[in-house]
């Protein structure tokens, strides 16, 4: 690095000042939407993943001919019988359609001595109120649905044969743990059954405790072998299918944020070639008083190296601030999507440094290369013809 | 295919800079037509003018494609968390068949890019530009490999079946089975480790004497032994692990990403070595030699410090 050509570039960035700002706020910009895309899907899959860690190592459940059917509380013993099962236990649930417009909510049934998935559950373990008192407990976000119409003290619930299920509304859950719980409506095995239509001797669908991680695979398949119905899925197997969804999303939008990048280079290009009189006589003279050609693209690549990096620490500064600290106003929808009862998620910071090296590779390089062509013509400018 | 935004990041800079090196590639061959130093007209004039472009171009896609590989690395790497039985990137080079030659021919082509780099500038050194025609012919070639490499990249990326099973390196890289590979990794450690040493000492006898041909060879030969003892022997103690034969895990977050250190250092101590019999520099020679004596230091340290700490060797 050669410090008098630096010097000099810095002062020849100031001379032109109305170019230059043009070709940095372009760059700042395509930093900053790219960032800001990159940096809330990392933080969406990161919570998401954190999430399953919550879930049970297996699920099974009945599927016939693609659909989900109730599951028989016979199946459980074949399953426990299996070496280095733990446990299983049967989980009655499903979703309730609230009114007209479609508002849904989740039922789940709990039992005095039922695991709880989770200990997010478990830290609101209220069961002991909900089965004495024949109560409900329900979700941030389904109390407020539930208070726009004006049922403050219970809930009434219509089952499938058409029977009223009135309940009291016993607790209302925490906001610290609305991610989980914000469509939740919680009320005693027996009540939920009737709500959602499941017989006595059927469950919605079977956890499966493994303690030992390194056998799960195995148990999964000898639990599939049990019979063609059973749909097993693994906590790793759930894992990958988010991690798949969300590196997708990001990858569609690189695919058509290539036209992003198009038009920044034809730009950047565009405004870059055009060379003022006083810029050609500029390098005529630093040309006869005997500066090479290499020397003149340096001082251009310099030129080029302080925009850059001002534009990215820049661009991904201001992303930052747009999704950590603004919590991606508009841009969260496009993963959340809009639902009536969707949790309120808190978008939080994940370092994940490598999505910084992807933002710098997509944007930086585009700029460099568009500058390559402009900064040579500059380089190659015949002196005499300028000078005359 | 696989819709992800690193593998959409490498195609879309790959094709970035193949399309730069056209214009490189044009004026290349221009060169190679009609250059001619004697020559005092208006196209012998304009070629030397448009030299500077090739040259400028050439460096850019150097200095991003040393950056770009490890990018796709580390991509390789995060795939194995989307692909079914991956366990790092060996599974994800082995799910599609064109797996293998595209990673080979990156390494090759990065050794031809940075030759180039060395012959532009070997060439700026003197006043008559005697290796104008060889680097624009290098070029030539060097266009159609990264032409290539970039078709097999694409249809590497298109081939890869996210829902497929892939092997993990544990199958690989075993022992058993009939492969060259599993042969080669059957032979005793003390072959391993001591073709290693001897080879490094036989680099070191080339350098002190200054015996540019034998060292240049030497360290091309430096390239194979020294991946595969990484394979067999070093690579066991950095994971202290006496079955872990893998050439990717080292590249892992576990593993403090010492993989990315140590093939950066072997490139361009290899590279300066081969470099160093081409144009006989003793600059060139001193640069290889330290690069190639920090990599067998670290590669050194990791059974010297398992030792240290247990008392005992891994075998």
């Amino acid at each position: 690095m050669n410090f008098y050509l630096l010097d000099f570039a810095i002062a020849s960035l100031l001379l032109e000042k109305r170019k230059n700002l043009f070709v940095f706020s372009m760059l700042f910009l395509v930093v900053f939407l790219a960032g800001s895309f990159l940096f809330t899907a990392s933080s969406m899959r990161q919570m998401t993943l954190h999430a399953a860690d919550a879930l049970p190592e297996i699920v099974v459940q009945k599927r016939v001919g693609g659909r989900l059917y109730p599951i028989s509380m016979e199946t459980i013993l074949p399953i426990v019988e299996i070496e280095g099962v733990a446990s299983v236990t049967p989980r009655v649930w499903g979703t309730y359609t609230f009114d007209a417009q479609g508002t849904l909510f989740s039922v789940v049934g709990v039992d005095r001595y039922d695991y709880l998935y989770g200990d997010s559950l478990a830290s609101v373990r209220k069961s002991d109120k909900i089965i004495q008192g024949n109560g409900v407990a329900v979700g941030e976000g389904v109390y407020r649905v539930l208070k726009s119409r004006f049922f403050t003290k219970e809930v009434h619930l219509l089952s499938p044969k058409g029977e009223m299920l009135i309940m009291p509304i016993v607790t209302v859950f925490p906001k610290s743990t609305a991610l989980f719980t914000n469509d939740l409506l919680v009320m005693d095995v027996q009540k939920a059954r009737k709500v959602l239509g499941i017989s006595k001797d059927e469950a919605s669908d079977l956890l499966v405790d493994v303690p030992n991680p390194d056998e799960v695979d195995t148990i999964a398949q000898k639990i599939s072998l049990l019979s063609p119905v059973l749909h097993v899925r693994t906590k790793e197997q759930i894992r990958t299918v988010y991690e798949e969804m969300f590196d997708y999303r990001s990858g569609v939008f690189l695919l058509l944020f290539t036209i992003v990048l198009a038009t920044l280079f034809f730009l950047t290009s565009e405004r870059l070639s055009g060379l003022s009189h006083a810029q050609r006589k500029e390098i005529a003279v630093l040309k006869a008083i005997g500066w090479s050609i290499r020397n003149i693209i340096s001082v251009k690549f310099y030129e080029g190296f302080f925009i850059a990096s001002f534009a990215y620490f820049g661009g991904v500064a201001a992303a930052f601030f747009y999704v950590y600290v603004l919590q991606a106003p508009l841009l969260r929808f496009v993963f959340s999507g809009f639902s009536t009862v969707r949790p309120p998620l808190e978008l939080t910071f994940f370092p994940d440094w490598s999505l910084l090296l992807l933002l710098f590779l997509i944007t930086v390089p585009v700029y460099f290369a568009a500058l390559i062509i402009p900064a040579w013509r500059a380089a190659v400018e015949d002196v005499d013809e300028v000078l005359r | 295919m696989l819709v992800n935004p690193f593998v959409i990041a490498n195609l879309l800079l790959e094709s970035l800079l193949l399309a730069l090196a056209f214009i490189a590639f044009v004026v290349s061959l221009q060169v190679l037509m009609w250059w001619d130093f004697s020559k005092n007209d208006t196209l012998q004039y304009r070629l030397q003018k448009r030299i500077y472009l090739v040259s400028t171009i050439a460096k850019y896609i150097l200095s991003l494609k040393i950056a770009l590989f490890l990018f796709f690395i580390y991509t390789l790497d995060h795939l194995s968390l989307v692909l079914h039985g991956a366990m790092c990137a060996v599974g994800v080079v082995d799910a599609s068949s064109y797996g293998k030659p595209l990673l080979f021919l990156k390494i090759i082509n990065l050794y031809l890019f940075a030759f180039w780099i060395v012959l532009n500038e070997e060439d700026y050194r003197h006043a008559e530009l005697p290796y104008t025609k060889l680097k624009s012919f290098l070029f030539l070639t060097v266009y159609l490999l990264f032409g290539i490499e970039l078709f097999l990249e694409y249809s590497y990326f298109a081939d890869i079946d996210p829902m497929s099973l892939v092997s993990c390196c544990g199958a690989v890289f075993s022992k058993s089975g009939e492969t060259v590979l599993a042969a080669l990794l059957q032979l005793p450690n003390s072959l391993l480790y001591g073709s290693f040493y001897a080879l490094f000492l036989m680099l070191a006898g080339a350098f002190v004497f200054r015996l540019y041909a034998f060292y240049a060879a030497f360290s091309a030969l430096f390239i194979p032994v020294a991946l595969f003892t990484l394979i067999g022997y070093f690579g066991t103690y950095i994971y202290e692990l006496p079955t872990h034969h893998c050439p990717f895990c080292l590249l892992q977050k576990e593993y403090g990403y010492i993989g990315y250190i140590l093939y950066t250092v072997l490139f361009f101590g290899t590279f300066y070595g081969m470099l160093s019999g081409f144009f006989r520099k003793q600059n060139y020679l001193k640069r290889s030699f330290s690069f190639l004596l920090i990599y067998t230091l670290l590669v050194s340290f990791y059974p010297l410090w398992y030792y240290m700490q247990n008392g005992k060797w891994l075998y």
